[in-house]
């Protein structure tokens, strides 16, 4: 299917070409020229697209001379004679954001994608070798997404509750990543259900800053959790993910207690989060602040913690099952407590009863996700840029039904995950969660 | 020291006593048929001076020399009293009297509240037929008359507790007001049935049906009316003979005589009840009575866990001596509530709700007159034991919580609950009390002055004998986990609370002094108590004076202590359960746990006291009354929750893993600040009362055969505590961690007025009552002097007082006091509210009753402070009572 689109391309090119080759048949040569190929490749996340139909350019550094050729289905351009001197091989190629999709079968969230190969001081002469591999090169294409989240948890009476939530970032990017200092915020908003959909007006938030821009600039948090390391400490390769838990324990195993084994009614409705790359805990956070650890605070030794960036109730990665959260994905890179705190702008009066939310600027978000349901909306939380759109598990609370992303396409065995900015096209419910796994 | 005071008067109140009975005063009582009534009681008012009337119906009775003026009163059960007035010198050679049936054929009919005319207190009361035109089913309702109560129907599935004299009720005004059923008290000191009551305080184990209130004070709805004779409700300065109360005292009367079967079926709402009553002459001087009481509440019929349910049986037996002199009665009364397991309507099988209340009480009244030395001497005693078990179950599925058993300070290794299962709140109490009291009465004369000495020695004792809270890991309940709040472990009542004592000496003279042509009633009164360890020595003093033909003006002032309850001192210690490490993965679980303890028994707490005073003036005339009470009382040093932190050290521990099969190693590296919250029971609560009460009636106006009754009280309650109030910081990242606030204060008033009109036709035998009810004034004040802190205390814990300007900084605006804390409620309407009641009996024994309140179903609505809508009055609501004599 690509490969013929890319023919097409490649033909329609070509027609080009042939006018501009009849020129250099004008010229008498001095020298006896010899023949060229450039082989042309994609960067590797993509090598496994033919770059066809590419203008190829050799550029005579000492003269004015220049040539002109196009790639064909195989990524070759092919130069029949060239005056032998010293060259920069150039080739480039800018597609927009449809033009990306229908090259390479996924989305980007770039307006346009500039791929570049170049090489100077190519040297072409009868002594070397007849060809050189470019490879068309790229900004990362892609970041870090969620790839799963599952917020409504498992039966309350057979199965494990609340304790069992988690979420899993993905890089579907084609770079490396380093995850260290990514923060996964709850955003808070108006639970209105009266129709009209109206989020709050933060701009009349006792103590707000940010004028017109407080609605469309910012989100409000009221929990932050941020994976920890120093900056190098935790890479994640393209195609990797991340499982984050409330609690990173096996839910599915009994805990034994002096040889008696206690367990779920029904593990077959719980995932096992044993293997969970983080998990949150809040027992050092509470100490530090003078309070008591909470009484289900389950610490597995082998899942390291999350930092806790701000946290106004919740006693755990709780995620609401009512389905009244958004979450956003962004990189902290200073200290939160510089940003405000807001208070719900329906508040009249700031006391100490006042719950006030985290703000956090657009800009820095690097994915988010709507949740909502259909009937009775609550009003959004995320700008449509954002999230076009919103998810939910239509089975509702304790259902085990968990959200995973779309697979847009598999390239060179990396699955790129469809990230429309539009939840509710990106997104598709499993019946149960597959934490790390893949809808076969 | 002060006892031998109190004895030395004693010996010398008796070294110049004069008694000198003279002259008799004979005569014969007789029913309205002609026939000779015995077993009339006949009492000198105002002396302890009693005789029965023989199988005749005749009765002589020796009148001190010195009365020149006395009043008899004579009292048959079932028939209505009869009070008359003599002057020595013209009493006829024989006084014949007639009791008539005090039914509703009765041409007088006492229906409504009174003012006890006995005395110079401003106590009201409630007589039999009151009490049974209200078509009551428990005390509840009776107490919905006193003057400036509304009528409403009572929740019946929550405790019912009565508060006097207050615009703001609270646990320790009702916790003050002491009951006592045929002078025996009814106590509620050893009831222990709370939970968590470190952490939840005087909350109930059941929140949405309470049964049981210890700090609270007498459950109202466990006090059958059925074999009530009559209800005394003294708000003002009582006798030196009634101890241990702060708020006022209920006087309930029982009484033992030949009575008809009587069946009583009354339907309130979603309740009915039944009562049975029987009075047995079991020989000349002998009568039992026998009462059954079936009560089935339910406030809403859809939802199981208000259903209250309770069978009270009770017998009285009097016998007295062949020459009236010695009086016995004895009473028993077995009291249980039917309410099983239930189940919550919306988890069935999984949460359950349960609660056991059985009480078993026995008491031995000994009445002696001598002939010489004093006039009565009387020994009291009163036992009462009950079971009581609150038992509420849920599912909990909380994957396993951490639970730490430990006793002692120190880190160990912590069990776990299972994942999934069903936890227990248990508390098992058997509450035992006894009471002792023996007292003697004697009248004489010194000079012009007649003095009336009743003194006394009073022994209480207090017990729990029940298991208490059990805390085991296999059914924990959750909220016992560590980390919720202060731990708790088993605490066994019978094992960890030590009996009670209390005991007290009193004597008070009752005195009429003649001042000219006036005579002065003093009754001054003291008394010395020893509760718990303190020492409380209370002096009271009633005035009364006739100061014009029909007029009489009264005052007093007097001090009461009212002694905290078992629950309010034994709590048992307080455990601080830190979760260290809640390590899991595939291959263990081990959870390391710090404990801290810390005593939690607060053993040397005060009694709580309070100064009254009232003053009234009384004005009667051919059955027109009016009475006019003002007070003011000052209760402080009442029982309140306090708030202390306290930073402490527990263990920072660091983690080594070795292999995922086994749990990291540990070793402590320092130690960790951690702040912790006290709460002790202490002695802060304080409010100042006053306020005035008026009750005014006309006596039957024969041409409308009406009468009619105002009744009002305005009320002002002012309440606050000599505590901080603590909040919290709401900025999570501010360096401030809790600020300190002086405690609100809470003002409340009330004004409420009853008008009250009985037509009765005593031909028919019918009575309707007309009842408008006007609500003047009802507001309620929340405030704080001042919106800013004194103090903080910091992330690390550090204390920081406030500086006056400081406080208004900006910069502490997170800790300021704005909203909510700031209430100013109040009803912004006069309203009214209307009842009816009617009831006819028939010729063949059949009474029946009926009632509607609010029938004009008139509910104003108005917006509050907040725009909601309020809506004021209880629907209209019906009942009825059916009444069969045999």
């Amino acid at each position: 299917m690509n490969f013929l689109k890319v023919n097409c391309l490649a033909i329609f090119m070509g027609l080009f070409l042939f006018t501009a080759c009849n020129e250099n048949d004008d010229g008498v040569p001095p020298i006896e020229p010899v023949s060229y190929q450039v082989q042309l490749g994609f960067k590797a996340s993509l090598s496994e697209i033919v770059p066809m139909g590419i203008e190829v350019r050799l550029r005579n550094l000492n003269s004015d001379l220049e040539y002109t050729g196009t790639t064909d289905e195989t990524g070759l351009a092919e130069f029949a004679a060239i005056v032998p001197g010293s060259y920069e091989v150039k080739a480039n190629l800018q597609l927009t954001q449809s033009e990306f999709k229908e090259l390479f079968g996924f989305t980007t969230q770039n307006e346009l994608t500039n791929f570049n190969a170049v090489h100077t001081g190519v040297v072409i002469n009868h002594n070397q070798a007849a060809k050189i591999e470019l490879t068309l090169e790229s900004a990362r294409i892609g970041g870090l997404v969620f790839k799963q989240i599952y917020y409504v948890g498992s039966d309350r009476n057979k199965a494990a509750m609340f304790r069992d939530m988690f979420f899993e970032i993905y890089n579907n990017s084609d770079e490396e990543i380093y995850l260290d200092g990514i923060c996964f915020a709850q955003l808070f908003g108006s639970t209105s259900t009266k129709g009209d959909s109206k989020q709050f007006d933060w701009s009349q938030s006792i103590g707000q800053t940010k004028g017109d821009r407080s609605n469309t600039g910012y989100v409000y948090a009221d929990h932050v959790y941020k994976i920890p390391g120093s900056g190098t400490d935790y890479p994640l390769a393209p195609g990797a993910s991340v499982v984050i838990a409330g609690t990173g324990i096996n839910h599915k195993a009994p805990l034994v207690v002096d040889g008696k084994e206690y367990k779920v009614e029904d593990p077959s409705l719980t995932v096992d989060l044993s293997d969970a790359a983080f998990e949150i805990n809040l027992r050092q956070y509470r100490i530090d602040r003078g309070m008591k650890p909470y009484s289900t605070d389950i610490d597995n030794p082998d899942v390291p913690n999350m930092d806790i960036v701000y946290n106004l109730s919740n006693k755990d990665l709780i995620l609401d099952v009512m389905g009244r959260d958004s979450f956003i994905l962004f990189r902290l890179t200073e200290d939160a407590s510089n940003w405000d705190r807001l208070p719900n702008p329906e508040e009249t009066v700031v006391d100490e009863d006042t719950k006030r939310y985290l703000q956090i600027p657009v800009e820095i978000i690097v994915d988010g996700v709507e949740i909502n349901r259909p009937v009775k909306p609550f009003p959004r939380r995320l700008p449509q840029a954002i999230d076009g759109g919103y998810t939910y598990a239509p089975k509702g609370i304790f259902s085990s039904q968990s959200l995973i992303r779309r697979v847009a396409t598999t390239l060179d065995g990396r699955k790129i995950l469809q990230d429309t900015n539009n939840s509710s096209e990106d997104f598709i419910t499993i019946d149960l969660p597959l934490p790390g796994g893949w809808v076969e | 020291m002060s006892v031998r005071i109190l004895f030395t008067s004693i010996l010398w109140t008796l070294g110049v006593t004069v008694a000198a009975w003279g002259q008799s005063v004979k005569g014969i009582v007789k029913d309205d048929n002609g026939k000779g009534l015995p077993g009339v009681m006949v009492e000198i008012r105002g002396l302890q001076k009693i005789t029965f009337t023989n199988e005749q119906g005749g009765f002589e009775l020796k009148v001190p020399e010195q009365l020149q003026e006395f009043s008899l009163l004579f009292h048959l059960l079932g028939k209505k009293d009869v009070q008359l007035d003599f002057q020595r010198d013209s009493v006829p050679a024989t006084v014949l009297v007639v009791l008539l049936d005090n039914d509703l054929y009765l041409d007088e009919l006492v229906v409504t509240e009174q003012r006890e005319t006995n005395g110079n207190s401003s106590a009201t009361v409630f007589e039999e037929q009151a009490i049974n035109l209200l078509q009551a089913q428990s005390l509840a309702e009776v107490m919905t008359l006193l003057p400036g109560k509304r009528i409403e129907q009572p929740e019946m599935f929550r405790v019912q507790t009565l508060s006097l004299r207050t615009a703001n009720p609270d646990r320790n005004n009702s916790f003050g007001v002491s009951f006592l059923i045929d002078d025996i008290p009814l106590s509620q000191n050893e009831n222990m049935q709370l939970y968590r009551p470190h952490t939840k305080g005087f909350n109930p184990v059941n929140q949405r049906r309470p049964t049981n209130d210890p700090a609270g004070g007498i459950d109202l709805r466990t006090i059958p009316v059925g074999n009530i004779t009559k209800v005394e409700v003294n708000a003002g300065i009582t006798d030196a003979r009634y101890g241990d109360a702060t708020t006022g005292l209920v006087r309930i009367e029982r009484e033992a005589g030949k009575a008809p079967y009587k069946l009583r079926m009354t339907m309130r709402g979603g309740s009915y009840s039944f009562s049975l009553t029987k009075g047995y002459k079991l020989s000349k001087r002998s009568q039992l009575n026998a009462s059954l009481d079936y009560l089935h509440a339910a406030q809403d019929p859809r939802d199981m866990l208000t259903q209250y349910k309770r069978v009270t049986g009770n017998l009285l037996w009097t016998v007295r001596n062949r020459k009236n002199r010695l009086r016995n009665t004895v009473s028993a009364s077995v009291s249980t509530n039917l309410d099983g397991e239930k189940e919550e309507p919306n988890s069935p099988g999984r949460n359950t709700a349960k609660e056991k209340n059985h009480s078993f009480r026995f008491s031995n009244r000994l009445h002696w007159s001598p002939k010489k030395v004093l006039d009565r001497l009387s020994f009291n005693t009163g036992f009462s034991f009950g079971i009581q078990q609150t038992r509420r179950t849920s599912f909990v599925n909380n994957g396993g919580n951490v639970v730490a058993l430990g006793m002692e300070t120190g880190m160990y290794e912590a069990t776990y609950t299972p994942v999934a299962y069903t936890s227990v709140r248990e508390v098992d109490g058997k509450p035992l009390s006894a009471h002792s009291r023996l007292e003697g009465d004697k009248s004489f004369w010194t000079g012009k002055i007649r003095h009336r000495i009743n003194a006394g020695i009073e022994i209480n004792f207090s017990d729990n004998l029940g298991e208490g809270r059990k805390v085991s890991s296999e059914n924990l309940d959750v909220q016992l986990a560590v980390g919720n709040g202060v731990g708790e472990r088993s605490y066994a009542f019978k094992d960890r609370v030590p009996a009670s004592w209390r005991w007290a000496l009193y004597l008070q003279d009752n005195m009429i002094i003649p001042l000219g042509q006036k005579e002065l009633e003093t009754k001054l009164g003291f008394r010395y108590d020893r509760m718990n360890g303190y020492v409380s020595m209370s002096p009271r003093l009633n005035l009364g004076m006739k100061i014009h033909k029909n007029w009489h003006w009264r005052g007093g002032v007097g001090y009461f202590t009212k002694a905290p309850s078992l629950v309010h001192m034994y709590n048992g210690n307080l455990y601080y359960d830190f979760l260290l490490a809640d390590h899991r993965n595939n291959y263990y679980a081990r959870a390391l746990v710090y404990t801290l303890v810390r005593d939690g028994d607060v053993t040397d707490l005060k009694p709580s006291k309070s100064w009254k005073t009232e003053m009234g003036l009384d004005f009667k005339k051919k059955g027109y009354s009016l009475s006019l009470t003002g007070y003011y009382s000052k209760r402080y040093d009442g029982f309140e929750k306090k708030s202390l932190y306290e930073q402490v050290n527990i263990p920072k521990l660091q983690f080594e893993p070795v292999e995922p099969t086994r749990p990291p190693l540990y070793e402590q590296t320092g130690e960790e600040k951690v702040l912790i919250k006290y709460t002790r029971m202490t002695n802060a609560h304080f409010s100042h009362d006053y306020g005035a009460e008026v009750l005014v009636s006309t006596p039957k106006l024969q041409e409308i055969n009406t009468s009619f009754t105002l009744s009002g009280a305005y009320w002002v309650t002012e309440t606050s505590s000599t505590l901080p109030h603590i909040i919290n910081s709401n900025d999570p990242l501010s360096e401030e961690l809790k600020a300190f606030h002086k405690r609100a204060k809470n003002l409340s008033k009330e004004l409420n007025l009853r008008f009250t009109v009985v037509h009765h036709i005593p031909e028919v035998g019918l009575v309707f009552t007309l009842i408008a009810e006007q609500f003047l004034i009802k507001s309620n004040k929340n405030y704080f002097d001042s919106p800013y802190p004194y103090a903080y205390l910091d992330r690390n814990l550090v204390y920081h007082e406030l500086s006056e300007e400081e406080r208004a900084n900006e910069k502490y605006a997170h800790l300021w006091i704005q909203k909510v804390k700031v209430t100013d409620t109040h009803a912004p309407l006069v309203y009214h509210n209307f009842h009816i009641r009617a009831s006819k009996q028939m010729s063949n024994g059949i009474q029946l009753s009926f009632y509607a309140n609010n029938f004009l179903n008139y509910r104003p609505t108005y917006r509050d402070n907040e725009n909601k809508e309020k809506r004021l009055n209880e629907a209209i609501s019906f009942g009825g009572q059916l009444t069969i004599t045999l």
